[in-house]
């Protein structure tokens, strides 16, 4: 098997989806790439080099003397002049372009470099987008007909931050000839499929009605304390963190991180502040009743 | 079925939906030393293989 280069560049970000996808756990990050004949050119914590020398690597590549296969963007992209001006003079915004044209296939990860995320929040004075979305609407910094040398568009790992499965399974698929499949916001199906509610350990307070008013309270975390998990899709409570938790199984609501819309979508963290989908009221509406004749005839 | 199809039925197969509209793109001549090139890249020379035939 031949080897694969993977390169992965930062705009506007806090740095927390390389943070999670470093503490990925078996395998770890390294591991994996060493298993699976992944050459990573460049990440800006893991990499030692840095200044003159990854400008030299970023060049070979742009000439395409290095061959980038995957191309991985962590951050949300300013398309306001004067913004996030980055190595070697080159706008950011440059700089995803030309590794977007030459990649096989391109990656963003975390909901920054997705949809905008935070760096787009209002007033969003920097004009900052995702790679191929702005929020929920098709376009962002390098446009809706984007198209990476494999035929994809951005693939779109949200999440803030990212699940570290999301990201090293995603590049998996493309080692193993597993089929990717995407939904409209160009999520992996996989991973994005499944609303956070699902697998939720305080499901059955939910179906009863019983909801937690405070945080120390014994029930569902959506009514009084604005858990967003019944209409933010990602598989928290399947696939869970570390292997062991996840926000509401520690009895945090969820607040939508991987919603195209988040942060702002999702404010007032605290409020119930989304009408759920009409099919997911009847599901609710009918188990209720199920349950109310169970009762009833027991 | 053209050449193209089968290309397209592969890649799909090997790879998602997505890579359809690349097919697509390519010509009836050279899809299938591109298609091969890509899978080969990726997957391994072994799983290449399937273009032979076509």
């Amino acid at each position: 098997m031949q080897e694969l280069n993977l390169i992965w560049i930062q705009g506007e970000t806090c740095d927390g989806d390389s943070m999670s996808v470093i503490d990925a756990t078996n395998p770890d990050f390294l591991t994996f790439l060493e298993r699976y004949k992944i050459n990573l050119l460049y990440h800006p914590t893991l990499s030692p080099i840095y200044g003159d020398e990854a400008t030299k690597l970023f060049n070979k590549c742009l000439s395409g003397k290095t061959q980038v296969d995957i191309f991985i963007f962590e951050g949300a992209i300013p398309m306001n002049e004067g913004y996030g001006d980055f190595m070697g003079g080159k706008s950011v915004r440059k700089f995803v372009e030309n590794f977007a044209s030459k990649a096989q296939v391109t990656i963003a990860i975390g909901t920054c470099a997705c949809f905008g995320g935070i760096p787009a929040a209002e007033p969003n004075e920097s004009g900052s987008v995702g790679l191929q979305f702005s929020k929920r609407e098709k376009g962002g910094a390098l446009g809706k007909d984007y198209m990476s040398g494999l035929g994809f568009p951005v693939i779109n790992i949200p999440g803030c931050p990212t699940h570290p499965d999301w990201v090293i399974n995603t590049i998996l698929s493309f080692r193993l000839g597993k089929p990717v499949v995407l939904d409209e916001f160009n999520r992996p199906k996989d991973y994005f499929g499944e609303t956070v509610h699902r697998g939720c350990k305080l499901c059955e307070y939910h179906e009863r009605g019983l909801w937690a008013k405070d945080f120390t309270e014994v029930g569902c975390l959506a009514s009084s304390l604005g858990c967003k998990g019944r209409t933010t899709n990602a598989d928290c409570n399947i696939r869970l963190w570390n292997g062991v938790s996840s926000c509401t199984r520690s009895g945090s609501p969820c607040i939508g991180c991987c919603d195209p819309g988040f942060p702002e979508s999702m404010l007032p963290f605290n409020k119930e502040t989304l009408n759920l989908p009409p099919s997911v009221l009847e599901e609710v509406n009918e188990r209720k009743q199920i349950l109310a004749e169970d009762i009833k005839n027991a | 079925m053209a050449k193209k199809e089968k290309c397209k039925e592969i890649m799909v197969k090997l790879f998602g939906p997505a890579t359809g509209n690349l097919v697509d793109s390519m010509s009836e001549d050279d899809c299938v030393a591109k298609c091969k090139d890509k899978v080969s890249k990726f997957l391994g020379e072994e799983k290449a293989k399937v273009f032979d035939n076509l």
